[in-house]
């Protein structure tokens, strides 16, 4: 019974590798119930159509997992393992061996398409290409079972059914770090990648490897013009995705880039200065928070611009020279009355231009400023009638929290602590802190740790160095 | 299982076995028989081991060989030989080195510069320099600092307050804003706080319930949230979870290397 399985097992193995000489362009995959659903011979154990789609049915699945695995690591045992130092050309394998190498490339792929999460299927790979390369260089003649732009196609497959594996990713960026380090530019792949990374995030949803890996390749081709695409890719999704943490981040990513490439290049390049970026950011946020109130991701967002402005204030001179006002400005502890005056709320709510709420020009900023700051979020905190008011409220404190002892820990640093005018706003912000618990509401954190927290002499949450 | 004190129910010498059959001749080891050496499972079969008190058979120094061949300059750790770099892999490497008395054999200076270049102005750590705060990724960081020694350079009063946001209604911890709660966060974000001595600033007892309602009645293991299957992954960090919150019957866990407490002491570390 166990030779049956066997056989069945290659027989399901030899059929799902036809697919892929049959149709190379393969771009999705799934796990179906039942091939016949789909008018296929069930115990063929998949579907392909002409519209490049694969679908394995789930009970032929560990029967070729039965098969395939135990084959791979013989094969791997053989071809690599068991060779010290390893076989780095074609030609250093004897004839039969070399006949093994195309049933071993298939196991990996096999295996992958099952389990993505194997990593030693896609180590074999790397090795592959790797004596591939070498040995055409050598001027033998290659295998051709794989190539950069094959991988890459095998890795997008994968991704339609293993969104969250972390080992798709890793094993991309070792093709692409290849790829670049023979003198190809990442920049020609680089709208593919992002095209890549928004698909997968769409299908599920806060996928920490793709937005990490969206944030590598911009890293990779550091250009401002890449940055400032990329940050208008962000404003749709953003707006349509205001839980979604990852896009938030992924702007900060582009923002902190632009930064240091305005900072390297001592001069504006091409566009925009950051500086005037982050002022329509600021709007961006304020307008996301206001029309949607709620939201975890908006707020946390708003503490990285905020962090920044005061940051690059008091530590950098090219910024310091280019802002119009200081925006450490505060000028009062606000009372409970004193909260966003009714004035200055319609008049921002104007600047929204509610008519065109779905618009993607951001042409107002804000002219942030820490007093400006306090109003807004008491607004929040006040607003009953708001929607969501408990969520909204309970973000606006913790913001208000965060924002007190961050100020507090900056002015500790000031490159001028001893000045009267740092004086003066340690002692405001201080007051802010001894009034805080009438100034937060619905906080579900332990009120330990903010009393702690509020209570301490030293000034903690420290600027970064 | 140790936790529960219930390790005399496992073949002792079955496991070991099984640990010594996924070693490479380079040191590593790999997921399972077979599979690729790597620093992730390296350190997981050296936990295994100190808990079953068998670093004796274990060839230490081709261990500490492979994870420190794995340094690169700028001090971070790739996993293996195919170069990817992550600060879990740091953690890894310090614990794994720590663990069999062998720090000295890295470049502890520059694997601690490393990873604070990875902490963010929120004060939580990610993957890379610059990625995205996240729980797990912070519990290695915060870990891999505590064992180098350089908890100091971490504003503990920001990270905490980060973690405590974790938090949320039903009594759950997340990962990072706005995700959904899951029990293998009870480890992640209290290993963390514990660590950084603010375990107390968390709700203890709701975690508590919330961990408790996670376990599936059916056949006793804890899920990764209410109503969904069990698993061992899950299991091992609820139970590492209760231990924090103080649950009758269970060991005391080390937040810093995962095992337990009795266990440290024998390693005298």
């Amino acid at each position: 019974r166990k030779r049956k399985k066997m056989e069945e097992g290659k027989r399901l193995f030899d059929g799902l590798n036809a697919c892929f000489d049959k149709d190379p362009l393969i771009d999705e995959l799934g796990f179906i119930l039942s091939a016949s659903d789909f008018g296929a011979d069930e115990k063929d154990g998949f579907i392909a159509n002409s519209e490049h789609k694969l679908g394995i049915t789930y009970w032929c699945i560990p029967i070729i997992q039965k098969f395939c695995h135990p084959l791979f690591m013989m094969l791997k045992h053989r071809l690599i393992d068991s060779h010290s130092p390893r076989i780095s050309l074609w030609s250093q394998f004897n004839q039969q061996d070399q006949n093994l190498l195309i049933l071993f490339f298939q196991t990996t792929r096999i295996l992958l398409l099952i389990n993505s999460d194997c990593y030693s299927a896609f180590n074999a790979r790397k090795w592959m290409l790797t004596v591939e390369e070498n040995s055409k260089e050598n001027g033998e003649e290659g295998k051709n079972l794989l190539n950069f732009d094959t991988e890459l196609r095998f890795l997008n497959l994968l991704l339609t059914k293993h969104p969250k594996s972390g080992e798709v990713w890793v094993h991309r960026r070792w093709i692409l770090n290849r790829w670049k380090l023979r003198g190809n530019s990442l920049d020609s792949i680089w709208r593919q990648d992002v095209e890549i990374c928004t698909r997968v995030s769409v299908i599920y949803p806060k996928n920490y490897h793709a937005w990490n890996h969206r944030a590598w390749i911009l890293k990779q081709v550091n250009s401002q013009k890449r940055c400032l695409e990329d940050l208008g890719m962000m404003n749709d999704w953003c707006r349509r995705n205001l839980s979604d943490h990852c896009g938030f981040h992924h702007r900060k990513t582009i923002l902190l880039q632009l930064f240091n490439l305005q900072i390297s290049m001592s001069e504006q390049v091409e566009g925009e200065d950051v500086g005037e970026i982050w002022k329509r950011e600021f709007f961006f946020v304020e307008k996301l928070i206001i029309l949607y109130p709620g939201h975890e991701s908006p707020w946390s967002y708003r503490r990285f611009l905020s962090y920044y402005s005061l940051h690059w204030y008091t530590f950098n001179d090219q910024w310091r020279r280019k802002c119009k006002g200081d925006p450490f400005r505060f000028s009062s502890v606000t009372k409970g009355e004193d909260h966003w005056k009714e004035e200055n709320f319609v008049k921002f709510l104007v600047k929204l231009d509610l008519n065109n709420w779905i618009s993607n020009e951001f042409t107002e900023s804000v002219e942030w400023n820490l007093n400006r700051e306090m109003e807004f979020t008491l607004h929040c905190i006040l607003d009953e009638g708001a929607e969501k008011y408990e969520k909204q409220s309970k973000f606006a404190s913790m913001y208000r929290i965060w924002l007190i002892q961050t100020v507090l820990g900056m002015l500790k640093k000031n490159t001028e602590p001893d000045s009267a005018e740092t004086k003066e706003k340690i002692l405001l912000f201080e007051e802010c802190r001894n009034t805080i618990e009438s100034l937060t509401k619905n906080l579900s954190v332990s009120q330990q740790m903010v009393d702690e927290l509020m209570r301490k002499n030293d000034y903690s949450f420290l600027p970064i160095e | 299982m140790d936790l529960m004190n219930a390790l005399g129910e496992m073949d002792r010498e079955e496991i070991i076995s099984y640990i010594l059959s996924c070693k490479h001749p380079n040191g590593g080891f790999g997921g399972n028989v077979g599979h690729d050496a790597h620093l992730l499972y390296t350190l997981s079969a050296v936990q295994v081991m100190a808990i079953l008190n068998a670093l004796d058979r274990l060839d230490i120094d081709s261990i500490v060989k492979f994870v420190s061949s794995l340094q690169n300059e700028d001090g971070s750790f790739q996993g293996d030989e195919w170069g990817e770099i992550d600060t879990r892999f740091s953690y890894c490497a310090v614990c794994c080195l720590a663990i069999l008395g062998r720090k000295d054999a890295i470049d502890t200076q520059k694997a601690a510069e490393y990873v604070l270049k990875c902490r963010n102005f929120d004060g939580g750590f990610g993957c890379t320099p610059g990625a995205e705060s996240h729980a797990g990724q912070i519990f290695t960081c915060v870990a891999a600092l505590s064992i180098l020694g350089q908890l100091d350079k971490i504003d503990a009063d920001l990270l905490g307050f980060w973690l405590c946001e974790r938090q949320l209604d039903c009594g759950g911890l997340n990962g990072r804003p706005e995700k959904l709660e899951d029990v293998c966060y009870s480890w992640w974000v209290l290993s963390a706080l514990a660590i950084l001595k603010r375990l107390h600033w968390i709700n203890l007892d709701k975690l508590k319930s919330f961990i408790l309602q996670c376990q599936d009645d059916d056949n006793g293991g804890i899920a990764d949230r209410p109503g969904d299957v069990a698993d061992v992954f899950h299991t091992f960090f609820g139970l590492c979870g209760l231990s924090f919150c103080g649950y009758p019957g269970l060991k005391a866990i080390d937040p810093t290397y995962a095992l337990c407490a009795d266990t440290i002491q024998r390693l005298g570390l």
